[in-house]
């Protein structure tokens, strides 16, 4: 019995087994974040030290954020959204919170 | 032809390290800590975990690569004072199968049109094999169909299973910061 086709193929197979396990993490909240998104997650908690909302543009000039590039940062903002990390929050465009407080 | 003898490698290599570390260090630990429960059963049984990526990725000649590894792991086990029925592992690969067929037969769009497949899909895979090894293995074992007993094996295979996956997620963790610290 053939089962599914195409899957003589072992690349395909390890691609298809990561993409699996990846969402196996995602959903039992143990994903890795990246370097970037560690760095970027630390500058927001850093920056919610006085106020509750954050600006982007803070947030890019963060010293531990000076070694990377506006696109990689604005990606890892976009990422950390999306893991529930940090959430959008204010009226303005571009301010962000911790995801447990933004309400 | 040299696809499958890789296919075959990857699984027997998989099947035998999964089997040697339950045997190795799960059933000794667990003769320690639950005394109570016979040594044919284990609470943790990792190459259920492997069985199931090998018929959702091999199909039917799963059953075929897995078999030699098998009855390899059921002759050291017996070497380790575990004597499993002769029968076990034809009886075990049938019911994985059968619940792997039964699995794509139920639920079709799924396996078939998904490129992406979920993890649940693999343990739903793995529960209906379970559920026909379990019942299988205990008939063997106990010559009745004591649901204790059935209902070990169902825990064990579960529990292996899950845990056969977050280890291998670990695995792809590890291997993706060994890639990212040789990139550096």
């Amino acid at each position: 019995m053939e089962t599914i086709p195409d899957m003589s193929s072992l690349l395909k197979n390890i691609a298809k087994m990561q993409i699996m396990l990846a969402d196996m993490e995602a959903e039992l909240g143990i994903k890795n974040i990246g370097t970037i998104e560690k760095s970027v997650l630390s500058s927001v908690v850093d920056l919610t030290g006085d106020t509750r909302l954050v600006s982007t543009k803070e947030i890019l000039k963060h010293p531990l954020n000076c070694d990377y590039s506006r696109p990689s940062l604005f990606r890892a903002l976009k990422n950390l959204e999306g893991l529930g990390k940090i959430a959008k929050g204010g009226d303005k465009r571009g301010l962000y919170a911790l995801a447990d407080q933004s309400a | 032809m040299k696809d499958l003898i890789h296919n075959f490698l990857i699984v027997s290599v998989a099947y035998i390290t999964a089997f040697s570390l339950t045997l190795g260090f799960i059933v000794p630990l667990q003769q320690i800590l639950l005394s109570n429960v016979i040594s044919e059963l284990s609470v943790l049984f990792l190459p259920h975990g492997v069985r199931v990526l090998a018929f959702y990725f091999l199909g039917w000649r799963a059953v075929i690569f897995l078999l030699p590894a098998s009855y390899l792991m059921n002759f050291l086990s017996s070497q380790a004072g575990i004597t499993l029925d002769p029968w076990a592992p034809v009886v075990s690969l049938i019911g994985c199968y059968l619940g792997f067929v039964l699995t794509i037969r139920f639920f079709p769009e799924d396996v078939l049109h998904r490129q992406f497949p979920r993890w649940q899909y693999f343990g739903l895979i793995a529960l209906l094999g379970s559920i026909l090894n379990s019942l299988g293995n205990t008939v063997l074992l106990k010559h009745e169909l004591d649901f204790l007993v059935a209902t070990g094996f169902l825990f064990g295979d579960m529990a292996g299973f899950f845990v056969c996956f977050l280890i291998l997620m670990y695995v792809f963790r590890f291997a993706r910061l060994l890639t990212e610290v040789n990139d550096a």
